[in-house]
């Protein structure tokens, strides 16, 4: 038991340090705009299947993470996450019952919140800022790599034993 | 096995405590700026493994790129080479010039700075915000504030410096005006960012003020914090339209602030 505990937490955040690292990784001019919330799918993950390990104010934490790492306002992606996390903490027995597309479709609504939170904390800094439609991109990719990243992240956690 | 339930902390409390934590920071954002750097600086290395992949498919191509290629590129830079001599000892006469004239009207001379080029590292995907971090850093002496220039013109100042990064924001960036003034007539103007990469607005300008499309936009040097006389935009759009107070007036950056690549650090006297 005690060496499960010693491997679980370091296997959770090296998972999310390659989700971040994907994350601001430069890309070309053209694919910036539909780049995945990686950290996003991964930190749902983890709140799924770990409440225990992961839980709000980890993804708090991650959040202000990236903020730093993409200068963003200090904060406004720590809020963002905690509360999609907050969503699916609360909500973890049914959603992890619930079929693959279904799940797909909830993914698809948890990027929605973080985005729109995201411009309206931005929003409370400046009002000025504005919006399109391109920055809604994400949300169409995110939930198509849903699948993949369960089946991935289930095969990491059974590998390294995270309870 | 799994717990079914959760046991501690109950969500609503942790989320308190996060939704706290995250407004205490959004709020004392200004306050926090050592803080930030302090952390920009303890990530930085995760900056740089992010970059490794590009940096990498870089270094691929510029060595695959062709034996043609190559003295195509070499024939052209030599063409611009002889061109951009030709016109700075032209500039070496003029300056010299203009330095006896200046020392004639007892006006101090305008000194060469010292400069350092920087490459950009990454655009950060933030959309709210025009900024890039550049490989340089406080070790380097870069300082906050530092206007920063392209090959063709002005591209913005330093907001954040940490050890080995900096970042840049843009003049295109909503919460940057960079103070101007028209090269034809002299007439100042302060040329707001607005948030699009393409695009500068100058508002509060009197409907008669005679500003004209295609007219350039250099710095004016007031503020103190760029030096004066770079390009920065030339004018796009000029609209009087009845009934408003102002003309609406529209520039476009001379610098190609969506594909820079390259830049110029520059030190102003005192501070550098």
């Amino acid at each position: 038991m005690n060496m499960d505990r010693a491997v679980g937490r370091p296997v959770i955040w090296l998972t999310l340090l390659a989700a971040t690292l994907l994350q601001v990784m430069p890309l070309p001019q053209e694919l910036i705009s539909w780049r995945p919330d990686w950290v996003l799918l991964l930190m749902v993950y983890w709140v799924l299947v770990m409440p225990h390990r992961f839980n709000i104010l980890s993804a708090c934490l991650l959040g202000v993470l990236l903020d730093i790492l993409v200068g963003g306002t200090l904060g406004v992606r720590g809020l963002a996450f905690s509360i999609v996390a907050y969503v699916v903490a609360m909500q973890y027995q049914k959603l992890r019952h619930f079929a693959l597309i279904h799940q797909v479709l909830v993914v698809a609504s948890l990027s929605l919140v973080l985005h729109l939170t995201v411009f309206w904390a931005e929003y409370l800094a400046n009002p000025k800022v504005h919006i399109d439609m391109v920055y809604f991109r994400p949300v169409l990719v995110t939930p198509l790599l849903w699948p993949w990243v369960y089946w991935l992240l289930g095969r990491v956690r059974r590998r390294f034993r995270v309870r | 096995m799994k717990p079914f339930f959760l046991r501690g902390l109950s969500p609503q409390y942790r989320l308190t405590m996060a939704v706290l934590l995250s407004l205490g920071l959004i709020i004392f954002n200004q306050q926090l700026t050592p803080l930030r750097s302090a952390l920009a600086t303890l990530v930085s290395p995760l900056q740089y493994m992010a970059a490794l992949p590009s940096m990498l498919i870089d270094i691929t191509s510029e060595n695959l790129s062709s034996r043609q290629q190559l003295l195509e590129q070499n024939r052209r830079m030599q063409q611009e080479q002889l061109l951009i001599s030709e016109r700075l000892q032209r500039m070496e006469h003029l300056e010299q010039e203009n330095q006896r004239l200046r020392s004639l009207l007892d006006a101090p001379a305008s000194l060469d700075s010292r400069r350092m080029v920087a490459e950009v590292m990454a655009v950060d995907q933030d959309p709210f915000k025009h900024l890039v971090l550049i490989d340089k850093g406080a070790l380097q002496g870069v300082y906050v504030g530092q206007p920063v220039l392209d090959n063709n013109g002005v591209v913005g100042q330093v907001v954040e410096v940490s050890q080995a990064n900096a970042r840049v924001l843009l003049i295109s960036d909503l919460t940057h005006a960079v103070p101007v003034r028209v090269a034809r007539n002299d007439i100042r103007a302060v040329a707001h960012g607005s948030g699009h990469s393409n695009e500068l607005e100058l508002p509060h300008l009197a409907m008669n003020v005679d500003i004209q499309v295609g007219d350039l936009l250099n710095t004016s040097g007031l503020g103190g914090r760029f030096p004066e006389g770079y390009p920065v935009a030339k004018i796009t759009q000029v609209d009087r339209i009845a009934g408003q107070a102002f003309a609406l007036v529209k520039a476009e950056p001379i610098a190609d602030l969506d594909r820079i690549r390259y830049l110029l650090l520059l030190w102003n006297q005192e501070e550098g």
